[in-house]
């Protein structure tokens, strides 16, 4: 640990005070913080302490959401119990244990706040490799800067009023009680959605409140001249007077206070006029805040379900290519997010049901929050412009390495870019009708049979079944699984190259060092690795396939 | 065979991988449009091209539907015009055999009342094209390589004709699979085209005149089943 020397006190004897402390206080951090890093145990405890209170995808942080639900709520109906009732002895535990909670819940959010004891090690380092004095002082002003802006910050703030009525002689402080009920935003996120829809018309907000604040103090200052000395009206002093206009403003109007002058009417009029465009006034906005935010709420919801559970594949564009293929994986049961630019489309996929965001998928902030990073595991890209294909391909090529992709494209030309994209397989519509058209023309009646066999219109099917290393067909010959029996016929093996394999049939090289056999001879033994690929009934393919790598297959059964 | 030719009418980017892929099929082409500019395209890519309003029936008789021509393949960019096409030809040859392509599943029974034999519809198919690479990436890429690419492994239909040496046999003494290196998937009745018999289920069919071989195998291996079929009887 030669490099984590411990700072010497700088020779020079004037040193002032602030100097001498900033050395004492290194001396001492230093060794904690060298303590703190090599310890595994810290270092996971934390983790798991932040998965707990802020990682949304974390499975824990839903049950602790939810209890930490359960608590507010119970300590709150426990409060409004022991208006009319006697507090017990248990309901007093109760109280002090809602409060260690959270209490310990404000400590642990304001301790995972920034790595403090990291801050100060690279710090230390980079002084050391410069060869400058280490001084402690400006880390820890910028740690206590970061821990008092978590302070500051509503949420915290609100835990912090939900925790202090504990203390009471403070009588007033019983009301922030409730406000353990706001703290119900931190475990619900469409709450928290809809607040910062509102907080985003802050200026608008505070215009309002400007305008209002003026015209009831205006308003109360003038019926105050004209009917405060009238010993018969009930407005005695300024408050009565802004009570008043409150109430009126609000268009609420209890008529507990009611002016009695011509004058104090007349000035009530004018308060209800105002009134009635404050109203309006504040409806309208919250309505439009809404209006160009509610799509947005509902696309939260889409990504915190795909948050939670599998991996799941992302359609890219949802014109017919995009119906079809959709259809096809909700027939399987597959997680799947739908991405679409064009409104109506992204109706009718929410209409069908389908997980659908309404957005640009050339959009790389939209794809990485989709997930392209980690959770996806497919990428299908179907849009109908191919510019948008191949850039939406070279974008998830580049977020994720694993991904596959599948893209679709108009021509030849777009399908080479593509590939040099990164997209493991390109489809051409115009390619594939070339094909069957083709094929149809020299073939039809074979055409149509192998075609019904590949859209599984045909009790038939053709299947891949790879061999494991713990199959019990390793190394055993053709001859020996059987396929007259089970009426499966092999159409051929993909395998590793090997020479010397015996009666491995025609042989067709596949890129690398793959090869595929067609019609191996009884006598081929299959290897490890091995992939058959048979026709057959679905049932008999599948009854082979889980007899294969279940190892229950024997030899020679009759 | 050789002298049969197939029509494409409409020469849009479908068509123009279509008739890649029937040339490189040893097919004989004639591109069929009323667009300069299309056709121009064509003749570069330089298939035969023949300027004509596919709307007047005088012009489409003179095709000689039928004689010249065996196929047509219809690729309008609107499945209005394939309609129609469609049911033009179909009313000047009754034989001839009628490819088109739809863009919607609405047109495809429209096709098919005009008298089509065929019909793809282009979206769903690309879409079902995707499901088959997404859950079957080996089938998929092995048949691409091997029965539908350039590979010599071919799938072919085989009719037996009248009298020759396979008829009234069974098929598990066909031979097919050892004296010529074949694989048989399965066989289908001439007369009802919908009736497919898989292989290794009728091993005891016995094999009659019309019946026609679905095979797999290599393309030497396939034109000596066919002579043997033609020179009739075999000796054994």
């Amino acid at each position: 640990m030669s490099g984590h020397d411990l700072p010497a006190l700088p020779a020079s004897g004037e040193l002032s005070l602030f100097h001498r402390l900033e050395w004492l206080a290194a001396r001492l951090l230093i060794p904690l913080c060298l303590w703190l890093e090599s310890s595994p145990r810290y270092l996971q405890v934390k983790r798991r302490v932040r998965d707990l209170l802020d990682n949304p995808r974390a499975p824990e942080k839903r049950w602790f959401d939810l209890g930490m639900t359960l608590l507010v709520l119970a300590s709150v109906a426990l409060l409004i119990y022991s208006v009319e009732n006697p507090v017990t002895a248990w309901m007093r535990w109760f109280e002090y244990f809602a409060v260690s909670v959270f209490l310990l819940e404000y400590l642990a959010r304001l301790w995972i706040v920034g790595d403090f004891h990291q801050m100060l090690l690279d710090h230390y380092r980079q002084a050391q490799y410069l060869g400058l004095p280490f001084r402690p002082g400006p880390v820890l002003l910028e740690m206590a800067r970061m821990k008092w802006a978590y302070i500051k910050s509503p949420l915290a703030v609100i835990d912090l009023l939900a925790i202090l009525p504990s203390y009471r002689p403070i009588r007033l402080l019983r009301i922030f009680l409730l406000f353990r009920l706001f703290k119900l935003f931190r475990y619900a996120r469409s709450v928290h959605g809809m607040a910062e829809v509102l907080s985003e018309r802050r200026f608008e907000f505070l215009t309002l409140a400007g305008f209002m604040v003026f015209v009831v103090l205006t308003a109360a200052s003038a019926i105050y001249v004209f009917e405060g000395p009238i010993p018969a009206s009930p407005i005695d002093d300024l408050t009565d007077a802004i009570y008043w206009a409150l109430v009126t403003l609000s268009t609420v109007g209890y008529g507990d206070i009611v002016p009695l002058t011509p004058e104090g009417r007349a000035v009530a009029g004018a308060l209800i006029l105002a009134g009635i465009g404050v109203l309006a006034f504040s409806t309208s906005i919250i309505v439009s805040a809404f209006q160009g935010k509610l799509k947005e709420l509902r696309e939260n919801r889409v990504f915190a379900e795909l948050e939670r559970g599998k991996p799941y594949a992302i359609l890219c564009g949802f014109g017919e290519i995009g119906q079809v293929v959709a259809a096809k994986l909700r027939q399987t049961r597959q997680r799947f997010v739908v991405v679409e630019i064009d409104p109506e489309r992204v109706q009718v996929a929410a209409k069908l049901g389908y997980l659908v965001v309404c957005g640009d998928a050339a959009d790389n902030e939209l794809l990485e929050s989709l997930g392209v990073r980690e959770r996806a595991h497919t990428l299908i890209c179907v849009t109908n412009d191919d510019v948008k294909n191949v850039f939406v391909t070279i974008s998830a090529r580049r977020l994720n390495e694993g991904l596959r992709i599948v893209a679709r494209a108009r021509n030849k030309q777009v399908a080479r870019k593509l590939s040099l994209a990164g997209a493991n397989h390109v489809i051409s519509p115009p390619q594939i009708v070339g094909l069957i058209g083709a094929g149809y023309i020299g073939q039809p009646v074979a055409f149509e049979a192998i075609y019904g066999i590949l859209r599984g219109e045909r009790d038939i099917a053709l299947e891949a079944v790879r061999i494991e290393a713990s199959s019990s067909a390793c190394g055993q010959r053709v001859m020996d699984l059987n396929l007259v029996d089970r009426k499966l016929l092999l159409f051929g093996v993909i395998t590793q190259d090997d020479p010397k394999a015996c009666d491995a049939g025609h042989i067709y090289p596949l890129g690398s060092n793959f090869r595929f056999l067609f019609k191996p001879g009884p006598r081929f033994r299959i290897q490890a690795g091995d992939i058959l690929v048979l026709f057959g009934y679905e049932y008999s393919l599948e009854h082979l396939r889980r007899t294969l790598n279940a190892g229950l297959f024997r030899t020679g059964l009759r | 065979m050789a002298n049969h030719r197939i029509a494409i009418f409409g020469y849009g980017p479908v068509a123009v991988e279509v008739a890649s892929y029937l040339r490189d099929g040893n097919h004989s082409v004639l591109i069929i449009d009323d667009d300069p500019k299309r056709l121009k395209l064509a003749r570069s890519h330089g298939f035969p091209i023949q300027a004509m309003d596919y709307r007047e029936d005088e012009a489409l008789a003179k095709l000689q539907l039928g004689e010249e021509i065996h196929s047509v393949f219809c690729l309008f960019p609107e499945d209005a015009e394939n309609v129609f096409l469609t049911l033009s030809v179909r009313a000047l040859a009754p034989r001839v055999r009628i490819f088109s392509i739809a863009h919607g599943r609405s047109a495809v029974p429209n096709l098919r009342a005009a008298g089509a034999d065929k019909v793809i519809e282009i979206r769903e198919i690309s879409g079902l094209r995707i499901w088959d690479i997404l859950t079957r990436p080996v089938v998929v890429g092995i048949l691409d390589r091997t029965l539908f690419g350039q590979a010599d492994l071919n799938l072919a239909e085989v009719p037996l004709p009248e009298g020759s040496f396979l008829i009234g046999r069974p098929l598990t003494e066909s031979g097919l699979e050892t004296r010529y290196d074949l694989m048989l998937l399965g066989l289908v009745d001439r007369a009802g085209q919908e009736h497919f018999l898989y292989g290794p289920s009728a091993q005891d069919h016995c094999l009659q005149a019309g019946e026609v071989l679905l095979v797999i195998g290599p393309a030497r291996a396939i034109e000596a089943l066919g002579q043997d079929l033609r020179a009739t009887p075999r000796k054994p």
